[in-house]
């Protein structure tokens, strides 16, 4: 099997080092792994913001860029979920490029999805000495059903210490164009996510989508808060 | 009449808009359709419950704050209903015609109202001005139950001649009699059987009661007694007896 | 003032106000417990929304069939149905039945869709003022203040604030005991019951079946309300209508326990027609208005009517985290929350602020809890799609083309990797500008909104594209 990365473009621009995680763990597990370079973006921010036929544009892109994936990996909730719930409807049904799209999603695997699902590991012979706390980004919660697996993974992470988190489901305020249009409310929401990680004495809040973490780690630099925020690929890659 | 000509308009609008085919870009995440066969639903059978249905029916009904009793027979229950009155302390009470005839025949309760009985028929007086002011005068009202339900505890009753809607309303207390035989375990098969009897051609009014009344309207805090009645007392007669 | 700016002013004065925050976190903290307690307890709870999802959908696929049938059903048991296209026509309905019974005093209990048309104000004008007797409802007609929430509209008014209102309005000691309070209400209400000449209703469901209108409640007032005057007058919208009485049987199973977590509501009112011969309690007449008032268009837009199965529990505000921190007022619409985004703007075009489908993180806590599984998310994206086309209500310009623009131009540069690689190279000649000491503290113009309390991402100094390319080039230093 050969694994085809779907970084996504929040990653690429910021924080590459988290789909150098994946590929790092996808190594160590002896998956080989490629990446198709006419990636860009999944159109998720021109469709939340109401813009179809311009998500539709970059939609095309992603199409050319996967077509020949045969098995798609993504550290990503909200993308995958875009990729997989709406980008089909973009298209015209009996269309090929519904088809394509259609296709595609199914092959497309979150993360820690397709180590858990796919690969059947759970031991990807990590090691983390801290205390870390899971926040569920809502992507990955509700829209895709992921819940167990990231925190089968992290309870094999030697020597790390998981607690729990309060209302760990709840959103962390990002929301893509929500996080400028209605700052006030995403502050708000973002203070809550931040009052429960340091209530539980955590060094680092671990997520599974990196959007999330841009606006948690934006307001914790604010803060001169103790806490980190990390994404769960970054963390499974340490050894 | 002008008024009228909206009938036409509000129908045409609904047809247009049921018209038009456009089918939704994306699917629904319910993943469900009309076309979805309806699914079988297996209410809990509180029958199987120890003690059957009427443990299941007490349980419940005492969980929202009514108080229940369970009696033999339909003598047992008559002084049961003496024994509330009497601890209740109460001067005027009404009884409505199911409950005061048989098989419960506790019309001799009744006090504190010297006016003649009124029936629905009565043409010389003004039914509902009396009617009102008599059951806002009860400080406790009796009357009989169609059908309870077992697996939340509720009362079912059935507006008609001889059952009053106002006498299990306006007074403080409402005493509820019901046979153990009339009690359903739940919702479906109390459709079945008021479909079965054209309950909803029969009777203007059904009326579920489970509990006392009650608000949290201030601060979500519970409060027992606001419009409705403020205590629920019902009796439960085993003795298998059509009335 | 813009409905936007309005809005964007709300929800500042909503989140700088701690006392709401906390009243809102305990309100809906509690609810939420309280139905997830009553869903645990049932354990076809899935089961029972797939059905309620599906008989709604009959009921709206069919809705002319249905309204007609449940038209005929209530005429043959003695009632008379009015159609009303618009607000003003069902107000004048309800005037109209008023004015041919002499009507001088009016008592009414809980009804979303009277608050839409705004049935009080206009039947106050015409010397008619209706009595709220439901207790919340009652409380904030007596502050002349609107609901903040559709299962407890007074919830935002401490026992204090209670207290001091009814020391105002109805000369009684000031006092904060809830339990004096509510037997004031008690006492003060019954009058009015028990001498109005009209009692008005809404109604939960219609059923066509039988030509039956159901109130479910806890306090008794509806059935008051239902029962003495010799009057009764249902305002109840199209999508009310269900197909069969059975049908109840699901719905009942979760209104009450998506509402308040009770396993079924303290009475259910099932009533038919006025009352039988023979009967000593009830009205002499029934009468149904059946509200349109933009039903009809919500019904057209395809990928919006499932909105319209609605049951009106409360569950959805109860755990959205945007209603959890601003409050129903801050929406200034008849519906707030979750489902609030969804109708009001088809409901009440004039007086929605063009935010509320954007006003949302799409995080879809409410889709979970809807008992008739709305789809509320994708529902938001469709209604995002209808602002874009112009087919509903948008921000006031320049925001409305800037954003447009800037969309237009993102899209470009994802379209293709050529156009992609040079807007990374712009990305970081831009941030270059604006990075101080390694860190983004402050953005211009809109983007300000990002650094006014958060930093901005520094963008890497490589992108994957780069790093991947160097390794398989074999040209990274380390990877």
């Amino acid at each position: 099997m050969r694994v085809s990365l779907f970084v996504t473009c929040l990653v690429d621009q910021f924080c590459p080092e988290v789909a150098l995680g994946v590929v790092t763990v996808l190594d160590r597990l002896g998956v080989a792994s490629d990446f198709p370079a006419g990636q860009t973006c999944c159109g998720q921010p021109a469709f939340n913001s109401g813009c179809v036929d311009e998500a539709r544009r970059v939609g095309r892109q992603f199409l050319r860029a996967f077509r020949d994936a045969e098995v798609i990996v993504a550290p990503s909730g909200s993308c995958l979920e875009m990729a997989q719930r709406y980008l089909p409807s973009l298209f015209p049904p009996g269309s090929g490029e519904r088809a394509d799209a259609e296709a595609i999603a199914g092959r497309l695997h979150e993360f820690s999805s397709f180590l858990v699902d796919v690969l059947k590991v759970t031991d990807v012979g990590a090691r983390f000495p801290h205390r870390v706390t899971y926040h569920d980004s809502c992507h990955l919660l509700r829209g895709l059903g992921v819940r167990e697996q990231p925190r089968r993974l992290l309870a094999a992470v030697h020597d790390l210490e998981c607690v729990p988190l309060a209302a760990s489901d709840t959103c962390c305020g990002f929301g893509g164009t929500f996080a400028v249009k209605y700052p006030d409310i995403s502050e708000a929401m973002g203070q809550d996510k931040l009052g429960n990680l340091a209530r539980t004495g955590a060094e680092y809040l671990v997520a599974g989508d990196i959007s999330c973490l841009l606006h948690l780690r934006g307001m914790l630099a604010r803060q001169a808060f103790p806490a980190g925020a990390l994404h769960l690929a970054e963390l499974l890659a340490k050894e | 009449m002008a008024l009228d000509d909206q009938r036409d308009l509000v129908l045409a609008r609904v047809r247009a808009a049921l018209g038009s085919r456009a089918a939704p870009a994306v699917a629904s995440r319910s993943g469900v359709t009309s076309e979805s066969k309806p699914l079988p639903i297996a209410f809990v059978a509180p029958g199987a419950a120890p003690g059957g249905m009427v443990a299941s029916f007490t349980q419940a009904a005492e969980e929202a704050q009514a108080m229940v009793s369970v009696v033999e027979s339909f003598d047992a229950a008559r002084q049961r209903v003496g024994e509330i009155l009497a601890s209740e302390g109460v001067g005027r009470v009404l009884v409505s015609p199911d409950a005061a005839d048989e098989p419960w025949r506790c019309g001799s309760f009744a006090r504190g109202d010297d006016a003649p009985t009124i029936t629905g028929q009565d043409q010389t007086i003004d039914v509902r001005r009396v009617r009102i002011a008599r059951a806002e005068a009860a400080e406790v009202g009796v009357t009989a139950a169609t059908f309870g339900l077992a697996d939340t505890g509720t009362l079912v009753l059935c507006a008609s001649p001889e059952h009053h809607r106002l006498d299990s309303l306006l007074p403080p207390v409402h005493v509820a009699l019901v046979q153990a035989c009339d009690l359903l375990p739940g919702l479906p098969e109390l459709f079945d059987r008021l479909s079965a009897e054209q309950g909803f051609a029969r009777h203007s009014a059904i009326t579920f009661v489970r509990g006392p009344s009650r608000t949290a309207d201030i601060e979500l805090t519970l409060t027992i007694g606001v419009h409705g009645p403020c205590k629920l007392f019902i009796v439960v007669v085993e003795e298998v007896r059509r009335g | 003032m813009d409905l936007h700016a309005r809005f964007v002013a709300d929800v500042r004065r909503a989140i700088d106000n701690p006392q709401l925050r906390v009243l809102l976190d305990d309100v809906t903290g509690r609810f939420v417990e309280k139905r997830a307690a009553a869903v645990r307890a049932v354990p076809e709870w899935e089961a029972f929304r797939d059905e309620a999802r599906r008989i709604k959908e009959e009921a709206l696929a069919h809705l002319d069939r249905h309204l007609l049938e449940f038209e005929r059903q209530v005429v043959a048991r003695g009632g008379q149905v009015h159609w009303a296209a618009t607000a003003d026509q069902a107000r004048r309905h309800v005037l109209a039945i008023a004015r041919a019974h002499g009507v001088a005093r009016m008592v009414k209990s809980k009804s979303m869709v009277s608050e839409e048309v705004h049935l009080n104000e206009w039947m106050a004008a015409h010397g008619i003022a209706p009595v709220e007797t439901d207790f919340g409802e009652w409380i904030i007609q007596l502050a002349g203040e609107r609901p903040s929430h559709v299962i407890a509209p007074a919830i935002h008014k401490s026992r204090g604030d209670v207290g001091r209102l009814f020391a105002e309005k109805l000369g009684i000691p000031e006092t904060d005991d809830i339990e004096t309070l509510t037997r004031e209400a008690r006492r003060h209400l019954r009058r009015e019951f028990c001498s109005a000449d009209l009692g008005m209703s809404g109604a939960n469901f219609l059923v066509a079946e039988t030509g039956t209108i159901v109130v479910v409640e806890n306090e008794g007032n509806a059935r008051l309300t239902t029962t003495a005057p010799p009057v009764h007058v249902v305002l109840a919208g199209i999508e009310k209508v269900i197909p069969r009485a059975a049908d109840l049987a699901v719905f009942l199973a979760l209104l009450p326990r998506s509402a308040t977590g009770q396993p079924m509501s303290s009475y259910v009112s099932l009533m038919t027609g006025p009352r039988r011969a023979g009967e000593t309690d009830g009205p002499d007449e029934l009468h149904v208005v059946l509200i349109d008032n933009g039903r009809s268009r919500l019904l057209a837009d395809a990928a919006a009517r499932e909105a319209l199965s609605c049951i009106r529990c409360g569950a959805c505000q109860n755990v959205c985290p945007v209603y959890r921190h601003i409050g129903g007022h801050a929406y200034e619409t008849v519906y707030a929350g979750p489902i609030g985004a969804l109708v009001s703007a088809h409901l009440d075009r004039a007086g929605t602020p063009p935010d509320l489908p954007f006003a949302s993180t799409l995080c879809g806590a409410c889709a979970d809890v809807c008992p008739v599984k709305i789809d509320i998310p994708t529902v938001l994206l469709h209604l995002r799609d209808q602002v874009m086309r112009g087919h509903l209500p948008d921000q006031p310009l320049p925001a409305r083309w800037l954003q447009r623009l800037a969309i237009r131009a993102w899209a470009s540069a994802m379209a293709s990797p050529g156009r992609y690689r040079l807007a990374s190279k712009l990305l970081r000649l831009a941030t270059r500008i604006v990075v101080r000491g390694g860190r983004i503290r402050a953005l211009p113009g809109p983007f300000g909104n990002w650094t006014r309390f958060r930093d901005f991402p520094v963008p890497a100094r490589k992108t994957f594209h780069q790093l991947w390319k160097e390794r398989k080039e074999g040209t990274a230093g380390h990877v």
